[in-house]
């Protein structure tokens, strides 16, 4: 299930939260447990086996992980089996068709029949092959064996609490990525106050209209774009389509997690930040410390740093880096345009730690934006294309290729789509929040309350928006 | 509880409360609904509540067509999409689901067709030519309101250019183009199209009738011969349902009856199944529904016979007609003409021809009647290479 349709809003989320406040403290998380297990089973009805699979694994990874507590060895095995687990489920699932594509074609000959190992689905099960948020809830189950190994956390002994933690449907599909330790303490122990509440609330709402209200409507011009042959595209429409694309991806995603992190607020939970205005940022480091905040951290918390971070001379930087920002680049998706699009970043990330991030500092930072806007858009065109030749045929039309500055179509969408590109635009800086910052100041009264009035308004607008149910896309599939 | 707070209670309300009437409302609406209920303005049967079970379940048909149900029987549905309709437009889109609205008129967006398919239709038209050459073999392309009224939408809409696409149509060997453009162009101050509804209306369909009168061999009645009944003011048609845009006049259905009123016509339809028998070209049950333009002809069905008792002196004889639906306006006018007119719907035929008890060499003239958003998107005309057999015994 996902977040922005009627079903959710309007069925599942009120009849979970009423079940979720009425019943007692101690059958919370069993509420937890059950409504994730429905949410999720509601997108992925067989392979919400993988996911309790899982769980399990590493519940009792953690537990016989207790039991040799200060023998290094067993635990060891424990952690190794948990990540092979985790691995192994992205390796099969997520990996498998790809890996196995790139072997056949190296070999030159077909090793495998990709089709007949994988297009499994049988008769009576027509399902694909990649269970929605395997990236996530993978990540999320294996932060415990990890941080238990390294002795972070404490060992979780009630397997109602444990599984709560994975299926804690607000971050099931499309995060943040909770890490156990950041939710240890609230899975125990967590007290509902009306500040909480309130805040959830809006968080919430907001999210939900970054989604509906914005990233639908820019999302529907690259749809518009992206459909036709690149080889035609005029150079004023590829930069129009992959504008929008931008901003769809941003206010989609961070409007997702928004969404999350404030349905963990009206349950209790502290989630972290996810996303912190990335699109303002003055260098690709930047960029990366303010979008996907929490998979950044993942990455840098279980593998940068324990294979020594930067506290081993320059040259084993420069490769760890290089490690980390590959396998950022394939964690979104099986194909050679994100391994791609995550060497770039690599690229980008070691330059400016070696000498790019000083000139940077020297330039006015309307360059250093510009800068990290434009190698950021050229990365979301490996992003959101299917495959190289695209991406290339899509670069080539943004510079001229095509040997059309501007057409018609182009002007069309141009008119069509000022307005919301204004917004998208504004909506993408702090200036809204500051804006409502500064107004605070000089009239709470109007704020506070004005602030029901619009978060009623945003909510009905964006029931219309789905009741409508016309273009409402799901764009983390490859996640 | 902190008085500071006030507004923060206000709000968390405010919130909870919409939550849980609209889920409330939308059930209670539910459940005074008919069982497999009709929605009038959207013309289309809403979901059904799926039954549970494991196919449905695991192959996530039952969550999808639950989905479905839920956000129909939504409470307050139209009017929730009338809003966001709106928004949409003060945020400066000029066209919803391919459907432009100006001067308070909604027009279809033709982005134009395809080449293959286009010129499979064809030639399946010119081979059916060339098999039955004792047939003239007349073809009536109709532009689309989007044309007529073309300057009036947006800048670089990218809208088609359908008078090359008509042009290019006519030269279709061994069938003659009945140029109908520039008539209907030169009305285009006259109420020649609905404003709700991609058909055209009795009138557009009227000059057309009269163009089409020189090519075909006929004389065209003048407009003083027909009673013009306005029989509906209260259309509002496919392009309403797409976009349930209130803001836009209702369409008004006039029916030209001819004045020598009691020629004994005969409606014969063939829906398939069964075969019935009218004494009326229009069907005035469809008035007091939605589908208020089915009042011409009836529905969609494969085979009409208008069998029509007409002077001598006037009768042109048998006419075939290969139609979509905006023939069903101009059929009525050429009953006046044409004694047998036999009207065929290629979409719904998949048996040859002769098997249907339609024999084309028994017929004067032949006529193609189709707009040219049908036709350009049409996968049908192509079927007559295998329909029509080529032997012409009999």
């Amino acid at each position: 299930m996902v977040f922005s349709t009627p079903v959710f809003l309007y069925l599942f989320l009120p009849t979970v939260l009423i079940l979720y406040y009425i019943s007692p403290t101690k059958f919370k998380n069993v509420i937890i447990l059950l409504s994730g297990l429905a949410f999720y089973s509601w997108g992925e009805p067989v392979y919400v086996v993988v996911m309790v699979l899982s769980t399990m694994i590493d519940y009792c990874a953690g537990l016989v992980m207790n039991k040799f507590e200060g023998k290094k060895v067993p635990r060891l095995i424990c952690l190794i089996v948990s990540i092979c687990m985790n691995i192994g489920l992205l390796g099969i699932f997520k990996y498998g068709p790809f890996i196995l594509e790139n072997i056949n074609a190296i070999a030159g000959s077909e090793i495998f029949n990709v089709h007949d190992i994988y297009l499994f689905d049988l008769d009576f099960l027509p399902i694909d092959l990649l269970p929605i948020g395997i990236s996530f809830f993978t990540f999320q189950s294996m932060s415990y064996t990890i941080d238990l190994y390294l002795g972070n956390v404490k060992v979780q002994k009630n397997p109602i609490t444990f599984a709560a933690f994975v299926t804690l449907f607000p971050q099931i599909v499309a995060g943040p990525i909770v890490r156990y330790n950041d939710v240890a303490a609230e899975l125990e122990d967590r007290s509902i106050t009306l500040d909480l509440v309130y805040d959830g609330i809006i968080k919430f709402i907001i999210g939900l209209s970054k989604k509906v209200l914005i990233a639908n409507s820019i999302g529907s011009l690259w749809t518009a774009v992206s459909a036709g042959d690149f080889g035609g595209l005029s150079v004023l429409d590829a930069w129009l389509g992959i504008l929008a694309y931008t901003f769809q991806i941003y206010f989609d995603f961070s409007g997702y997690s928004d969404m999350a992190v404030g349905l963990g607020e009206i349950m209790g939970f502290h989630f972290p930040k996810n996303f912190d205005y990335p699109y303002m940022s003055k260098s690709i480091s930047e960029f990366w410390r303010r979008w996907h905040i929490t998979l950044g951290a993942w990455f840098r918390s279980y593998i940068y740093i324990p294979l020594g971070g930067n506290r081993k001379g320059l040259a084993r930087t420069v490769f760890n880096l290089a490690v980390v920002w590959t396998i950022t680049g394939i964690w979104h998706g099986a194909s050679w345009n994100f391994v791609l699009w995550g060497a770039l970043y690599g690229v980008l990330i070691i330059l400016e730690r070696l000498f790019l991030g000083k000139i940077l500092q020297k330039l006015p930072a309307v360059i250093d934006c510009v800068y990290t806007m434009l190698l950021v858009i050229l990365g979301w065109v490996l992003f959101s294309t299917p495959d190289l030749p695209s991406a290339g045929a899509y670069i080539a039309a943004m510079f001229g290729g095509t040997g059309i500055l501007c057409d018609d179509a182009a002007l069309y969408h141009l008119i069509n789509y000022a307005v919301i590109f204004i917004v998208c635009i504004i909506g993408c800086t702090d200036i809204p929040k500051r804006a409502i910052e500064y107004l605070r100041g000089k009239a709470a009264y109007i704020i506070n309350y004005g602030t029901a009035a619009a978060m009623l308004a945003m909510m009905l607008l964006c029931t219309s928006y789905l009741v409508d149910n016309s273009y409402n896309p799901f764009l983390y599939f490859n996640f | 509880m902190n008085k500071k707070d006030a507004y923060k209670v206000l709000t968390v309300g405010v919130i909870a409360a919409a939550a849980l009437i609209i889920p409330i409302s939308t059930f209670i609406k539910s459940a005074n609904m008919p069982a497999k209920p009709f929605s009038e303005t959207e013309n289309r049967y809403l979901t059904v509540m799926p039954e549970f079970n494991s196919d449905n379940y695991f192959d996530k048909s039952f969550m999808n067509d639950f989905e479905s149900w839920f956000s129909d029987r939504f409470i307050l549905r139209e009017e929730w999409i009338n809003v966001k309709n709106n928004v949409d437009r003060l945020l400066g889109r000029t066209e919803i689901k391919d459907i432009f609205t100006v001067n308070g008129r909604m027009m279809e967006a033709w982005k134009g067709y395809d080449e293959k398919n286009l010129s499979a239709n064809l030639s399946a038209m010119e081979v059916f030519a060339k098999n039955h050459p004792e047939q003239s073999v007349f073809f009536m392309l109709a532009p689309n309101a989007q044309e007529i009224y073309k300057d009036t939408l947006p800048a670089f809409c990218g809208a088609g250019d359908q008078k090359s696409f008509i042009s290019k149509c006519y030269q279709t060997e061994g069938v003659h183009g009945i140029d109908i453009y520039n008539t209907l162009y030169s009305a285009r101050n006259d109420y020649i199209y609905y404003r709700t509804d991609h058909h055209w209306t009795s009138a557009g369909a009227y000059a057309a009738y009269c163009e089409a009168g020189e090519s075909m061999g006929y004389t065209p009645y003048g407009i003083n011969h027909f009673n013009i009944e306005h029989a509906s003011d209260s259309f509002r048609g496919t392009l309403y349902s797409k976009t349930l845009d209130n803001s836009i006049t209702p369409d008004i259905i006039d029916f030209y009856i001819p004045i020598n009123g009691n020629i004994k016509q005969t409606l014969t339809v063939d829906d398939g199944e069964e075969v019935k028998t009218y004494d009326s070209l229009y069907f005035r049950e469809y008035l007091d529904k939605k589908d208020k333009y089915s009042a011409f002809l009836g529905l969609n069905v494969p085979i009409l016979e208008i069998d029509t008792q007409l002077p001598e002196d006037v009768d042109k004889g048998s006419l075939l007609i290969f139609r979509d639906s905006y023939a069903n306006s101009i059929i009525p006018f050429l009953t006046n003409h044409y004694s047998k007119i036999t009207v065929l719907d290629l979409r719904y035929i998949n048996m040859p021809l002769a098997d249907l008890g339609v024999n084309v060499n028994q017929y004067g003239s032949v006529l193609f009647m189709y707009n040219v958003i049908t036709f350009s998107a049409d996968t049908n005309v192509k079927k007559l290479t295998f329909l029509d057999s080529k032997t012409d015994d009999n």
